[in-house]
């Protein structure tokens, strides 16, 4: 009798409790999945600093298949599609071009669409706070990072479908560089039209995979944050201007960073940084050659980072 | 409507739409000379000091072409070079075939996201703020009037030509981290997958 007892408690306790004491984790992993399997059209603007960029995010399931488009609504445009695992990149300055994944490259971070367990060692999940974000009850979520080098990530999730609602680069004094913040969700039964559009578009191929071993660059890059794996090494020229660089790409699941080192310009010019939003570009004059590191990280990791390149001896 | 026929009462109505003083409603879209409206646009670009490395690499290669002569900044020999390899570049641009019939207009304002950059806090860091160059916000001016750096000491010149090699290379830096992000994606994928297959074996 005292064992049914039990049972019966626990059995009545459990549902309430499921909800209420889900962890961040499991918050993350829930978005992960609804972001791909429901029928909504949003709006969103990106704060960086004193520039805003508006977004229209859209995806459906039809037919079978996942549509997705996010559009940039200031400027020329920039319009980005995807069909499963297709990607396509429309943009004035370049030919569309296609990459086989299965989440757009946008403002935010792919990570939260895949696994977030990969963050696991240099992030850790915090529950946070709930609220209220653009016009929904909203749960807090904050993706800290365990040391200064990097940025943390925090998002509010819609607490019903568990939608993105909100989310924000934030620094280690707790202030907000860049915010996402949706003005407008509408989840419906049936996919925007918009989307049916999409489906009958023809799109380029993916871009071939390149298999071959990639040209080691031999330069040394002395030291990088805690967990920055190098995805990439080559020589190339630059799309905009036809300038050659050796080129490292790093990442550590939740931001990219580049390390572009190029011959120097002429001129005594002193090293600096620019930043927009969570962005930083650091170029460092080294000399003989000029160091330049771009990524979502502190201007002071990515001092370090260009300081720490050195020749090959 | 052909352009003979735009009339002055016209480009006031597109002047002020340009300038966000008149809504769409009262003028009717289909009749703006669309010449006129993309010219006027850049103009206000210009004015909002959005223009973009796009269309500054003209004035780079102007730069490198009179600082050649200059014996002091000999090396401006190999920017020159760079600088008029990059020509074909721009034109590749704008023979892009999915935009084709968009004017330099929308190219200045779509790159407009790397020239927010570019006005934005140069020197942030420890370095302090008046040891860096501080970007130019209004480098088409000079393109507009290029006789000007004749005029201009030649050591003046160098600096700006100098700013603008910079300013162009930062532009390409953000653009190709942009690029090599996107493209990166798959990339991280097979590694993790490579990393999952390894554990399982």
């Amino acid at each position: 009798m005292k064992y049914l007892y039990v049972v019966l408690v626990s059995l009545w306790l459990f549902p309430a409790q499921a909800k209420s004491e889900m962890t961040a984790k499991q918050w993350l992993d829930n978005m992960a999945t609804a972001v791909k399997q429901r029928n909504f059209v949003a709006s969103f603007v990106v704060v960086k600093d004193r520039a805003m960029e508006p977004y229209r995010w859209s995806h459906g399931i039809y037919e079978g298949q996942e549509l997705e488009l996010l559009t940039l609504l200031n400027g020329a445009g920039l319009e980005m599609v995807r069909v499963d695992d297709r990607v396509t990149y429309y943009e004035p300055q370049a030919q569309p071009y296609s990459v086989k994944t299965s989440a757009i490259s946008g403002p935010i971070p792919e990570v939260l669409f895949g696994d977030v367990e990969q963050l696991a060692q240099n992030y850790s999940f915090v529950l946070g706070n709930k609220g209220r974000i653009a016009g929904r009850p909203a749960q807090l979520l904050r993706i800290e990072a365990k040391d200064q080098d990097k940025y943390s990530y925090w998002v509010w999730l819609d607490t019903e479908t568990s939608l993105l609602l909100k989310s924000a680069y934030v620094n280690n004094q707790g202030e907000f560089l860049e915010q996402l913040q949706l003005s407008h969700i509408n989840v419906s039964e049936t996919p925007a039209s918009e989307l049916l559009e999409i489906s009958r578009r023809e799109f380029p191929a993916p871009l071939p995979r390149n298999e071959e071993p990639s040209y080691q660059g031999s330069w040394q890059i002395g030291w990088l944050p805690q967990g920055f794996e190098l995805l990439k090494s080559d020589r190339h020229k630059l799309n905009l201007n036809n300038e050659l660089a050796d080129y490292y790409l790093y990442s550590d699941g939740l931001v990219e960073v580049s390390v572009f080192v190029q011959r120097p310009l002429a001129g005594q010019r002193p090293s600096g940084s620019l930043t927009s939003g969570a962005t930083t570009i650091y170029i460092h004059n080294a000399g003989a050659f000029d160091v330049s590191v771009i990524g979502n990280i502190p201007v002071a990791t990515a001092k370090n980072i260009a300081e720490s390149v050195q020749r090959p001896l | 409507m052909t352009k003979a026929k735009c009339s002055e009462q016209d480009k006031a109505l597109i002047s002020a739409l340009v300038d966000n003083e008149a809504s769409v409603d009262t003028l009717n879209l289909a009749d703006v000379d669309r010449d006129t409206l993309a010219r006027y646009s850049l103009i206000g670009n210009v004015m909002r000091s959005e223009t973009a490395p796009s269309i500054q690499l003209d004035i780079a290669a102007q730069i490198a072409q009179q600082l050649e002569q200059e014996p002091v900044h000999a090396q401006f020999g190999q920017e020159s070079k760079s600088s008029k390899e990059a020509q074909p570049q721009q034109d590749n641009v704008i023979r892009g075939t999915w935009w084709r019939g968009i004017t330099q207009t929308a190219i200045a304002a779509s790159v407009a996201v790397v020239a927010v950059l570019g006005v934005q806090q140069y020197g942030a860091t420890d370095n302090g703020a008046d040891e860096l160059p501080p970007l130019q916000s209004n480098p088409f001016i000079g393109a507009a009037s290029p006789v000007s750096y004749s005029s201009q000491p030649a050591l003046e010149n160098a600096e700006r030509g100098l700013r603008e090699l910079q300013h162009q290379r930062i532009g390409a830096l953000v653009l190709e981290h942009q690029r090599q992000t996107r493209e990166a994606a798959h990339l991280a994928n097979t590694a993790n997958k490579d990393e999952q297959e390894q554990q399982e074996q």
